[in-house]
Formats: C-alpha cells, sequence, structure tokens
C-alpha cells in the first residue's frame, strides 16, 4: 500500500445513498469527503427504480466530489439482501514457487479453486471468504504468505447473490458513471467497524437496523457464520407515526429524528409539539411520551424479530458476545436501552470512530472502505487512479509525465 | 565557359551594381514620417493620447515654434543628421526647432530653423535637454520630460531676444538724447505748463456750464413754487375756505408767509452766492450752495402739500361739525319732545332731568353762534361731539322714564315679595343659616320707598344704581340661602352613601379574610401585607362607623351643624376610599399567590423540558462521550430541579422558597444547556473541519500534528481544544496553500 491513496464506498441503502471518500494515509483512514442523497428507487433495500438510483448516487457522488474536489471513477459497493446465502468451500492447489514459498499468486489460485463449486445459474458468487488456510496439513492458518510448503488448502465461505440483484447493482453503479472496484457483502464489511475480533470469535451477533430492512447477521469463531434480513426498519416506524397521528410520513420521519424516543420511560411529557393532520390545517400538540407510545412497540417488535432470527437460525440461549447494534435507527434515544430489555443480552451500539462520520448509520459506508483495503492489495491496484482529481495527476507527476502535463498540473493547482 | 554562363555573369553583376548603387536610396535611407499639422506627432505611439493632448495644449501656448515628433528609431542616421534631415524633409520654418525622440534609444535630438541656427542656442538646447529631458527619459516619463525641456528652451530663447531687445532699446534712448539737446528745457516746461492750462481751462469751462444750468433749474423752480405759494392764497375757492375756518387760517398765513417771504428770499440769496462761486471758480462751494438752496425748495414744496392737506381737512371738519350740531339739535327736540309728554303723562315734574336739558339747548345755541364767528375746527368738532353724546345720555335717561317706572311699582316689588316668600319656605323647610334673612324684605321695602322722590326729581342715574343694589342684595341672600340648601342636601347624600360604604366595607374585609384563610391553607403566606391590611381595615372599620355617629348625631341637632357634619363625612368618605383603594393592590397580592404556583409549575416544566431535550440532544449527535463538567452539571440542574418539585409537592406551598429555588434551577438548567450547545457545535464543526482539511495531511505534516493532536483532544472529550486546534489546521491549510500559490507564480 503506497503512503496515502484514496478508497470510495457506496452505500445503496433504502432512506440515503451515502458515497464516503477514505485517504489510507501510512495505513491509518482518514474520511476526506462525504455525499449523501435521499434514495429513490431502493425499497425494502433493493432497487425498484433503476433511474431513480442512479440519479441519487449521482447525487451523492456529485457532493462528495464538490467536497474534495475531485473525480470519482471507481468504488467499491456493498451488497445485502435475502438473496445471499452462504456456502462452505474448499480449494487446493500446489505452491507454484520454485522455493516452495507461498505468494500472493497461490493464494489467489487457492482462492479460484475454491470458488469451482456448483451453483445455481440464477446465482453468482459475490465473494469467498477464507476461514483458514492449510498449509501441508498444517491448519488454522490465516496468512500464508511467506511460509513453505508444497500445498496450500482454504478452508472458508462462498457468497453467492441472486443474478438479478447483483446486475441491478451494477447496472445502476455504471450507469452513474463509475466502476465498481470492488462487490463486497455489507454485514462482513459493517462488521469491520462495528465489531471487534474478540466478539467475532466469541460469538456476536451484528443488527444493522436501516430505514427498510434489519440485516441480522452471526459472527463466530471469527468469521461470518450465518445473515439473514428482516423486512422491517424504520419505516415501519415512520408509518406507525403518520397512522398514530394522523399525519403525512414526511412529517412523521421529521418527528422521528427531532423528538423520536424509543422507550416511554425516557422520554418526557415535557417535551411538546405541534403535529399537522391530514385532511386538516389544524394542528394537534403531542408530547414525546406520545410519540415514544408509538416508537417503542415496533422496535420492540424488531428485536423481538431479531431474536427469533436468531434463534431460527440455530443460535439458542445467549450469545457470548451479546448484540451489536447499528444503522440509522440505533441513533435514536431508548433503543439501547429498549434492545437490553427485550433481548436479554448485552447490548451495545457501534458508531465508526472515525471524524466526520461518527454516527450508526455510516458504519455500512466506512466498513466497506476498511474491508476494501483488508481484501485488495493496494500496492499492486493502482487505488489512487479510480481518483482523476489531483492526487491523480500528482501521482502521475511523480512517475515521469511531460513537461506540458506537469504545467497543466502546476495549474489545476492553484485555480 | 558558355554563353549562358556568361549571360549568368553579367546579369549577376548588374544585379549587384544595382544594388550597391540603390541600396542607399532605396533600401537603407531612413523611413521619415509624413509631415501632418500636429505639433506632436507619435508615429511609435509611445505616449498616452491625454499625455499628448495636455502636450500640445502647453505647445499651443507658445505658437507653432516647437514641433515634436516621436520615432522608433533613428537609424540608420545619427540623431542630430535624423533630426535636422526630418527638418528638412518637414520644410519647417526658419523660426521653428523640431524635436525629434527616438523611442528605440530614448534619445531626444534637435533642429533649429536659420533664426536660431547659432551655436549659442545649440550649445543651450543641448544643455537644456540633457538637464531636463535625459532624467525623466530614465523614468520613461517622456511627456514631462518633453515639456520641461520645450519649456525651458523657450525661456532661454526668450531671455537672449531680450538681451538683444535691451541693446535695440539702449540705441533709441540715445537718439532720443541727441534730438532733445535741440529744444531747451524752459520751451518743455513752457509747453507743459500751457498744456495744464489748457487741461484746466477745458475742466472750468465744463464745471461753470454745470453749475449755471443747475442754477437756472434751480432758479426756474423757485419761481414755480413762488407761482405756487401765489395761487394757493388767491385761488377763489381756497380764499372762501381759508373765511370758513377762521383761525385755522391764521397759522397756515403765517407758514405761508414764511415760505414766500424768508426761505424763497434766501434760496435767492443762495443762488446769487452759487453764481458768485462759480464767477470766482470756487465750484465746490457754487455746488453745496445750490444744494442748500435745493433743500429750502424741497422743504417749502413739502410744507406747501401740508398745507393743502391741512386745509382739506379743515374743510371737512367744518361740513361734519354742521352735521354734528344738526344732530344735536335734532336730539335736543327730541328730548324736549319726549320730556313735556313724561311730565304730563306721570304728572311729575322731572326737575333734574328739565335742568339738564335746557342745559343742553343753552349749549346748542352758544354753539351755533361760536360757529358763526369762525371757531377753530378742530375744537369746534370735539365740543360737538361731547355735546352729541351729553344729548344722546339725556335722551336715554328720558326714554328710561317708563321702564324705570314699571320696574319700581311693579319688578323689583315682586321679587321683594318672592323672596320673601322664599325665605319663608326656607325657614319653613328647616333649612338654617347663620345670616338671618328675616329682615331683608323689609329693609329693602324701605330702601325702595326711598327710590320715589328721586324718581319723581328726574335723577335717573341714582335710581339706576340703587336698583341695582336692591337686586344685589335679593341674588346675594339667594346664594347664601342655596348654599346652605346644599349643604345640607350633599351632607344628607354623604350620609346615605357612607352608610353603604361602611357597609361595603365590612364585605370586603370579610371577602377578604375568607380568602386569606383560604389561600392561607394552600400557601405558606409569608409576607404580611395582605394581613396588616386586614387589621388596618378593622381598625378603620370601627373609628368611621364611630365618626359617622357623631356627624350623623351634628345633623339632626335642632340647630344642625351641616357644615361640620359634612366635613367629617368627608374625612370619613376619604378615608374608606383610601383604605377600599388598597384592595386592589391586596387583591393583586392574592392572585399573586394563586398566579405564582401556576407560573411556577409551568416553569418547572419548561426547565425540566430543556433539561431532558438538551440530553437527549446530546445522544442524537453521537458524541464520543459527554464531559464530566457537563455531566455534573446535568446533575446538578436536576437535583435543582427536584428540590423545587420537592417543594411544589409541599401544603401549604412554600412560595418564596419556589421562587428562589426555580431561580436557580433556572440557571443550572440554562447553564447545561448552553454547555451542552457549546459541546455540540464544538464537536460538530471540529468533526467537518477534520474531515475538510484530512486531505492535507498527507502533503503537511504540520497539519498532520495538529490533527491529530485534535483529534485526541476530541477524543478525550475537550471539544472545545480540539476545534481550537482543527481551526489553526484550517487557517494553516489556507496559508501553505496560499505560499504554494505564490511559488507558484514566482516560478
Amino acid at each position: 500500500m503506497s503512503s496515502n491513496e484514496y478508497i470510495v464506498s457506496l452505500d445503496i441503502g433504502t432512506s440515503k445513498v451515502r458515497v464516503i471518500i477514505g485517504e489510507i494515509n501510512n495505513g491509518s483512514i482518514n474520511i476526506i469527503g462525504v455525499g449523501s442523497a435521499d434514495s429513490h428507487g431502493i425499497k425494502k433495500g433493493a432497487i425498484v427504480d433503476i433511474d431513480q438510483t442512479v440519479q441519487s448516487i449521482r447525487e451523492a457522488v456529485d457532493q462528495a466530489e464538490r467536497m474534495v474536489d475531485v473525480t470519482i471513477d471507481e468504488v467499491v459497493v456493498g451488497i445485502t439482501g435475502n438473496h445471499i446465502e452462504l456456502q462452505p468451500t474448499q480449494g487446493v492447489v500446489a505452491v507454484s514457487n520454485e522455493d516452495r514459498e507461498i505468494g500472493d499468486e497461490d493464494i489467489d489460485r487457492v482462492m479460484q479453486a475454491s470458488k469451482v463449486v456448483a451453483i445455481p445459474p440464477e446465482r453468482e458468487i459475490i465473494d469467498v471468504v477464507p476461514r483458514e488456510f492449510v498449509v501441508d496439513g498444517l491448519g488454522g492458518i490465516r496468512d500464508p504468505r511467506g511460509m513453505i510448503g508444497v500445498r496450500l488448502e482454504m478452508m472458508g465461505t462462498i457468497i453467492t447473490g441472486s443474478k438479478t440483484v447483483i446486475h441491478n447493482l451494477l447496472r445502476c453503479v455504471n450507469r452513474a458513471g463509475l466502476t465498481i472496484m470492488g462487490l463486497y457483502l455489507q454485514p462482513l464489511a459493517s462488521s469491520q467497524i462495528a465489531l471487534s475480533d474478540d466478539e467475532k470469535n466469541m460469538g456476536v451477533v451484528l443488527v444493522d437496523i436501516g430505514k427498510g430492512i434489519t440485516t441480522v447477521s452471526l459472527f463466530e469463531q471469527g468469521i461470518l457464520a450465518a445473515t439473514s434480513v428482516l423486512p422491517v426498519g424504520g419505516e415501519y416506524i415512520t408509518n406507525d407515526i403518520a397512522i398514530g397521528l394522523r399525519t403525512e410520513t414526511g412529517i412523521a420521519e421529521q418527528l422521528q429524528q427531532k423528538y423520536g424516543c424509543a422507550l416511554i420511560d425516557e422520554a418526557t411529557e415535557d417535551e411538546v409539539f405541534k403535529v399537522k393532520r391530514i385532511g386538516s390545517d389544524l394542528e394537534k400538540e403531542f408530547t414525546q411520551v406520545d410519540l415514544a407510545s408509538i416508537i417503542e412497540p415496533r422496535v420492540a417488535e424488531i428485536f423481538n424479530l431479531v431474536d427469533d432470527e436468531v434463534s431460527r437460525l440455530g443460535y439458542q440461549g445467549e450469545i457470548p458476545g451479546g448484540y451489536v447494534i447499528t444503522g440509522g435507527v440505533a441513533s435514536m434515544p431508548g433503543v439501547l436501552e429498549l434492545a437490553r430489555e427485550e433481548l436479554q443480552s448485552s447490548v451495545r451500539v457501534a458508531v465508526p470512530d472515525y471524524i466526520g462520520v461518527r454516527s450508526p448509520s455510516f458504519t455500512n459506508g466506512v466498513g466497506l472502505i476498511k474491508y476494501a483495503i483488508s481484501k485488495l492489495s493496494l500496492q499492486q491496484s493502482n487505488a489512487s487512479q479510480n481518483l482523476s482529481g489531483s492526487s491523480s495527476r500528482r501521482t502521475d507527476r511523480d512517475k515521469g509525465s511531460g513537461m506540458i502535463e506537469r504545467v497543466k498540473n502546476w495549474f489545476s493547482e492553484f485555480i | 565557359m558558355n554563353r549562358i554562363d556568361i549571360i549568368h555573369k553579367i546579369g549577376f553583376a548588374f544585379v549587384l551594381f544595382m544594388f550597391l548603387t540603390l541600396t542607399p536610396y532605396g533600401v537603407i535611407a531612413a523611413p521619415f514620417p509624413e509631415a501632418k499639422e500636429k505639433l506632436i506627432q507619435d508615429e511609435a505611439d509611445l505616449l498616452d493620447e491625454t499625455v499628448i493632448r495636455d502636450l500640445s495644449e502647453q505647445l499651443q501656448a507658445y505658437g507653432e515654434t516647437y514641433k515634436i515628433v516621436i520615432v522608433e528609431s533613428f537609424s540608420p542616421l545619427s540623431d542630430t543628421d535624423y533630426a535636422r534631415s526630418l527638418f528638412d524633409h518637414f520644410e519647417l520654418g526658419e523660426q521653428s526647432i523640431l524635436f525629434v525622440l527616438s523611442a528605440e534609444s530614448n534619445t531626444l535630438a534637435f533642429a533649429a530653423g536659420s533664426s536660431y541656427d547659432s551655436d549659442e542656442v545649440n550649445e543651450m538646447i543641448g544643455d537644456k535637454i540633457e538637464h531636463y529631458f535625459d532624467p525623466y527619459a530614465l523614468q520613461q516619463e517622456y511627456g514631462r520630460g518633453i515639456l520641461l525641456t520645450v519649456q525651458q528652451v523657450h525661456e532661454g530663447l526668450a531671455v537672449s531676444g531680450e538681451r538683444t531687445g535691451v541693446s535695440v532699446s539702449a540705441e533709441t534712448g540715445v537718439q532720443e538724447d541727441s534730438s532733445a539737446t535741440s529744444l531747451p528745457w524752459w520751451l518743455m516746461l513752457l509747453f507743459v505748463i500751457l498744456a495744464g492750462l489748457i487741461i484746466y481751462a477745458v475742466y472750468s469751462f465744463i464745471q461753470r456750464r454745470r453749475l449755471l444750468q443747475e442754477i437756472d433749474q434751480v432758479d426756474e423752480w423757485k419761481e414755480q413754487l413762488n407761482q405756487k405759494l401765489l395761487d394757493f392764497q388767491s385761488h377763489p375757492e381756497n380764499k372762501q375756505r381759508f373765511q370758513q375756518i377762521g383761525k385755522a387760517y391764521a397759522s397756515m398765513k403765517k407758514e405761508l408767509d414764511r415760505m414766500s417771504g424768508t426761505d424763497l428770499s434766501e434760496v435767492e440769496v443762495l443762488l446769487v452766492d452759487a453764481e458768485d462761486y462759480c464767477d470766482r471758480l470756487r465750484y465746490r462751494k457754487g455746488w453745496a450752495a445750490l444744494q442748500q438752496a435745493e433743500d429750502i425748495l424741497q422743504q417749502i414744496e413739502t410744507n406747501l402739500e401740508a398745507l393743502y392737506r391741512k386745509l382739506e381737512k379743515s374743510t371737512n371738519l367744518l361740513e361734519k361739525n354742521v352735521t354734528l350740531l344738526e344732530e344735536a339739535q335734532q336730539v335736543y327736540a327730541t328730548c324736549e319732545r319726549l320730556l313735556s309728554e313724561y311730565r304730563f303723562t306721570y304728572s311729575q315734574s322731572f326737575h333734574e332731568l328739565k335742568d339738564r336739558l335746557n342745559q343742553l339747548g343753552e349749549r346748542v345755541e352758544s354753539l351755533n353762534n361760536r360757529e358763526s364767528e369762525g371757531e377753530d375746527p378742530d375744537s369746534q368738532y370735539e365740543v360737538l361731539n361731547h355735546l352729541l353724546q351729553s344729548a344722546e345720555q339725556l335722551k336715554k335717561d328720558i326714554q328710561d322714564i317708563p321702564a324705570i317706572r314699571k320696574e319700581l311699582e311693579e319688578g323689583i316689588m315682586r321679587d321683594i315679595q318672592q323672596l320673601h316668600d322664599d325665605i319663608s319656605t326656607f325657614y319653613e323647610q328647616g333649612f338654617h343659616h347663620d345670616e338671618d334673612f328675616k329682615e331683608v324684605p323689609g329693609t329693602l321695602h324701605e330702601t325702595l320707598h326711598t327710590l320715589r322722590p328721586l324718581f319723581e326729581e328726574g335723577k335717573m342715574a341714582d335710581v339706576r344704581e340703587r336698583m341695582t343694589s336692591i337686586r344685589d342684595t335679593i341674588e346675594h341672600v339667594y346664594d347664601l340661602m342655596e348654599e346652605a340648601v346644599s349643604l345640607k342636601k350633599e351632607t344628607e347624600a354623604y350620609q346615605k352613601s357612607l352608610r353603604t360604604k361602611l357597609r361595603q366595607l365590612a364585605e370586603e374585609k370579610e371577602k377578604l379574610e375568607q380568602q386569606v384563610e383560604l389561600l392561607s391553607h394552600h400557601y405558606n403566606m409569608d409576607g404580611q401585607d395582605v394581613k396588616e391590611y386586614l387589621e388596618e381595615v378593622a381598625t378603620a372599620s370601627e373609628k368611621l362607623e364611630e365618626q359617622y355617629h357623631q356627624a350623623e348625631k351634628w345633623s339632626q341637632e335642632e340647630k344642625p351643624d351641616f357644615e361640620q357634619a359634612l366635613r367629617l363625612y368627608r374625612e370619613i368618605h376619604e378615608q374608606i376610599e383610601n383604605v377600599l383603594g388598597r384592595k386592589e393592590a391586596m387583591l393583586e397580592e392574592l392572585n399573586r399567590w394563586q398566579g405564582g404556583e401556576e407560573q411556577a409549575r409551568e416553569t418547572w416544566k419548561q426547565l425540566n423540558a430543556s433539561l431532558v431535550k438538551a440530553r437527549q440532544t446530546c445522544r442524537r449527535h453521537n458524541l464520543p462521550g459527554i464531559p464530566e463538567e457537563l455531566r455534573n452539571s446535568f446533575l446538578i440542574a436536576r437535583s435543582a430541579l427536584d428540590e423545587v418539585k420537592k417543594y411544589l409537592n409541599e401544603s401549604p406551598l412554600p412560595m418564596n422558597k419556589i421562587e428562589h429555588y426555580l431561580e436557580e434551577a433556572r440557571e443550572r438548567v440554562e447553564s447545561y444547556v448552553k454547555g451542552v450547545e457549546q459541546a455540540i457545535f464544538h464537536s460538530e464543526e471540529t468533526e467537518k473541519i477534520i474531515q475538510m482539511t484530512n486531505r492535507y495531511r498527507s502533503r503537511y505534516p504540520e497539519i498532520e500534528d495538529l490533527l491529530l493532536k485534535s483529534e485526541e483532544a476530541f477524543r478525550s472529550l475537550q471539544y472545545e481544544e480540539a476545534y481550537r486546534l482543527a481551526r489553526e489546521a484550517q487557517e494553516r491549510v489556507g496559508k501553505l496553500a496560499g505560499s504554494n500559490k505564490k511559488k507558484w507564480l514566482k516560478k
């Protein structure tokens, strides 16, 4: 990895499309730009209108580009949904190097070998996640690079998804003028930010409560053991508020963000607000407790569904690492306390510890960047080429571009 | 070598010959600009239009002596040769100087016409160029350099020309001297004296002529005035008037004599003097005498006009006097007729009136006689006016006889009788007054009896005066009686209203006591104002009740003292109003207790909402943590609110304590809310700035260092410090970017 390069993540959610530009500076990530646009054309996490989705992506990308003054060409994209399936896989190759030292090429080959499995024609491999490498029968190896051996095996999980869904996603991104640098499973990416290695090893449930869907992911022994998507989220809460207070969805969403509280005990009668009713010009006064009375049951229901889903996935009883909640809904006061109450386990809210994106709603976007760094060999892949801004020009200059190009570069630096 | 080669060589030789022979004229010859009318001809576009315009204006002042031409280069000629060649090329005149500036070499060359073509001039112009043009040429201020040079050259040439002029004038002087020796000095003096005499003679002639003309005019004016005076006296109409005005004419005559006798003679003398002065060539004195004569004539003219006006006025007065006298006679006749009629009707003599009538008749008669003697119209007018007024007064007195008689017989009698009846009613109805009115009608009757002889004698003025006195007395008695009646009525009204007021006071007191009793159960009423007020009301009620009875007693005595009773009633009323007036304040005080509770509960609610909201805001903003001082601030605010709540739940409510603790809680909550707002502001701004400046980290180590420190502070919850560091980094980025831009520009 070079001293400073850029990775751009694209998180297409039901409520927002977010573009985050991360600069890798001596191994650490600095978030240098964020673009966010209201999401249109996405329902329950799935693309239902390509044109509108493309428009939202472009808006978010434009915003991020303006902020950093670069042109974004390539992005890493996250994918999730009920179409995702995890399948164990195994690959075996002979070490190609004459001196028997395992290199990147061997690892690539064994990964490719692991992908040679029979999958239905309507499905497509998204990613292969190595669980362990075995070198000449010696297992439990995380990174075999530089080891000496003849036979290299890899045990892992192959992630597949619906060809249609993946195609729609790629289509949207391409039509927005972007190239996909990497397509990764969202829970895996989020876990990079939200979960610690210990938690993953002990066993933990990552609950990402978005606007349209709630993704439940189980990590055990350091790997993603199962993932599932519940078709409920913040949107359900908003709808309940709209119905309960007889107001428009837009107003309900604003109320949820401004006054929303997931726990009635945490809410106060003294916080009073007026709500415009549907079909009337009159405004009725409500308290935060009224609002919390609507929100709490729905959030509790979501957690009950999460609990059921975890049980359905085969994990009964107490999860050692507990639950980690993230996603936009997790920002609401009282969610944490309610989750603890409902799930009867240790619960915490994961917030990306990066300045500028300190909100649970950014977990996916930041996680994608971090996951991409861990996945890509950035030293070889010229990550900075995905940006044609000042830094890319600078890189070109360092490579010894012509005099005219240099002059152009200098000029563009000061305009 | 064949023929073609030979032809080629010959051709080449011909071309070479032509080149060598024609080049100096065709190719190498310096290209001179075309001559133009302008004084400044800038072929090299060296000077601005404005400079050329200014320079041209300046050069215009020197005529068309100088011409400035600016060319790209003198090459291939030298500067002097070029200037000379250009001078010839432009075919400039003998008295012209041409300055040529080369834009290439910044050299100013010149060429002068044959008039100035001397070594001295050339040297002078060269020096001027060196001193006045070259320094400015170095600064590329060609316009100023050229202007100064031309100015200096012009001055230099002027000095040179002046010198020449001086020598010429000196020669002329020598010639004059030589010619002057041919005339003797006395002859010259004679000529001068003669010339002076001639001038004086002319002056004297003119002055004399003017003065004599003026004397003639004044003399003519004098004659005219004299004629006017004569006309004034001799005019038949005026003569008739003079006779009419009699004594008034005497003073006019005196004035006329003075004007025609003294003043006109004096004018005549002054005119003779003026002529005399003129003859003696003392024109100033002559003019003075003439002026004096004119002033006198002016005065005479003014006086004559005044006499005309006076005569007119006197004539008018005479006519008016005749009218007045006639009026007086008519009034007299009327009076005589009326008096006779009334004397007969009422069988009374009216001696006094008769006497006055006789006197009036005598005066009218005497005035009639005096008019014929030619009395002064002014004094006559005054006398007649006075007479007419007297006659009118007499006429009025006589005319009033029937009315006065009727009044004496019926009007006053009736009024006195009415007064008598009213006094009887007054006493009958129990009204009382210190003054006894019973005797008043009798006294008035007596006065009335004394009026009859006066009336019979015709002393109408006295009768009127006494009748007025009787009426005044009646009026006065009525006023006093009305006062007594009003006093009683007012006393009774007070008595009635005070009874109600006292009852109202007792009721209000009772009500307040009940209210205070009720509130005392609910509130811990530390305030003493209401209780003091209630005590005061109780005391006042007792005292006022006593006073009321006292006043009642005074007003119900056999000889009731309404005045004293009323005074006491008024005092009681004032005290009641005073006590009841403060009731509103006490009610407000009680309402304040009630309102204070509601307000306190509302304030507590608002403060609690603010506190909860601020805490929730903190959580919504995903701060990395809440600083210790903010947490403590929250606990303090919470504790203060709990304290208030505790007191709000007590019964009776300690409102004073509640207010005190509520104020404290307000301060705590506001402090916490402010702290939260600041923390959120600093954290959000820090995040924004760090995100914006993150991309400069790799480029500038100092930015990286500052941002790291800022992040560290941010994570250790020192948001303000983090914000400061982030701002510093942002400012540094601005400066560094700026310095980079400068470096680039330098390159």
